[in-house]
């Protein structure tokens, strides 16, 4: 397997960042660095996915934790 | 023999930075006779020498951001990734930054601690330093710590084979150390990862971090290693870390040089993360997602 070219890689000390995906013949699919936005999406997609799920919503949760829902 | 120091002395969340600082001038000075990881090259890389990690004298940063792929409880996380490592594993997800420790752009420890704010504003309820490997730029790691928010937690993410001298710099400044057990045997590590008597090093690791701050065991699946790989070590971890935290990654994907050994050739398949998981429950390990 080829190394990745190197201008992607150096996006993500930048202002981009960047979650890298290997989707496999059957529709699985692995992500690595996986950003908030990217876990959004991924959720999005499959919203069955519980461990994404899970991840999708670690900054929302970590955000009501902070601010607790007026009663 | 495995030596585990006892008396652990926590640095103060105050002192982290000051503490860190001043490390940082001693542990570069070490860099003349570099002993941070267990090949022992003694390279001077003051000098412009070259050890097997090839890394020089200062670090380089290929990835900085705020991630969500880790362990649950850490997350999320502003993950700082050095370019450059000490191993040499062919499946590496990372391998032309590891292997390359001039990829990436130099560090700036001001940029760090600024992307490092807006992380928090953002939700980072931790820091995460990993690499490569981040043991071999541990002077310039010192130097991330005394810059990062000191209300930040801190995690140590490694491939567990540094020496006693790296763990004294690193002593009492991270809340976490993550550290990889990647190999059950001997034979498989020098095969796959190019590296000498590692489950001496990792074992001598884990035990010291288990003592020294919170730890968690992270250990990849591959095919093909489950009987050999996985299940010594968690017999391992069963007999003399019974009550860590073990986090069973599934994720593997054929990259890099795995094309080289083909029992690496493919992911992981379920049938053999069943067998995994048959084995952890078995052992009765502290499984976390």
């Amino acid at each position: 397997m080829k190394p990745k070219t190197e201008h992607l890689k150096m996006a993500t000390t930048g202002n981009a960042s960047m979650t890298e995906l290997l989707i496999q013949a059957d529709g699985t699919v692995f992500a690595h660095n996986l950003t908030p936005a990217m876990a959004e999406l991924l959720n999005a997609l499959n919203p069955s996915d519980k461990p994404m799920k899970q991840r999708a919503c670690a900054i929302k949760l970590q955000s009501s934790d902070e601010f607790p829902a007026r009663t | 023999m495995i030596l585990v120091e006892s008396n652990p002395s926590p640095v103060r969340l105050s002192d982290r930075a000051s503490v860190a600082r001043e490390r940082a001038q001693g542990a570069r000075a070490t860099l003349a006779d570099c002993q941070l990881c267990a090949h022992h090259c003694g390279v001077n890389r003051l000098a412009g020498e070259q050890g097997l990690c090839h890394a020089g004298a200062e670090a380089r940063v290929f990835s900085a951001q705020l991630e969500v792929g880790d362990e649950l409880e850490l997350l999320p996380t502003f993950a700082i990734a050095l370019s450059g490592c000490d191993l040499r594993c062919s499946f590496c997800i990372t391998g032309a930054e590891s292997w390359n420790p001039r990829a990436g752009e130099r560090l700036c420890t001001v940029t760090l601690a600024a992307q490092a704010k807006t992380a928090m504003k953002n939700g980072a309820q931790t820091a995460m330093i990993l690499g490569g490997e981040p043991t071999v730029h541990l002077p310039a790691v010192l130097e991330i710590v005394a810059a990062l928010p000191p209300s930040l937690r801190l995690i140590w993410k490694t491939n567990a084979h540094g020496t006693a001298l790296a763990r004294s710099w690193l002593e009492g400044l991270f809340d976490v150390w993550l550290a990889d057990y990647k190999f059950g045997n001997d034979h498989c590590a020098e095969h796959l990862a190019g590296v000498p008597r590692y489950q001496e090093v990792v074992r001598e690791n884990l035990l010291w971090a288990s003592h020294h701050s919170e730890l968690i065991v992270r250990h990849l699946l591959m095919p093909g290693h489950v009987d050999c790989c996985w299940e010594p070590i968690a017999r391992w971890l069963a007999a003399n870390l019974p009550s860590v935290k073990v986090s069973l990654r599934s994720g593997f994907w054929p990259a890099w040089g795995a094309a080289n050994h083909p029992e690496l050739c493919q992911p992981f398949s379920r049938t053999e993360r069943e067998s995994a998981w048959v084995i952890a429950h078995s052992y009765d390990l502290r499984l976390i997602e």
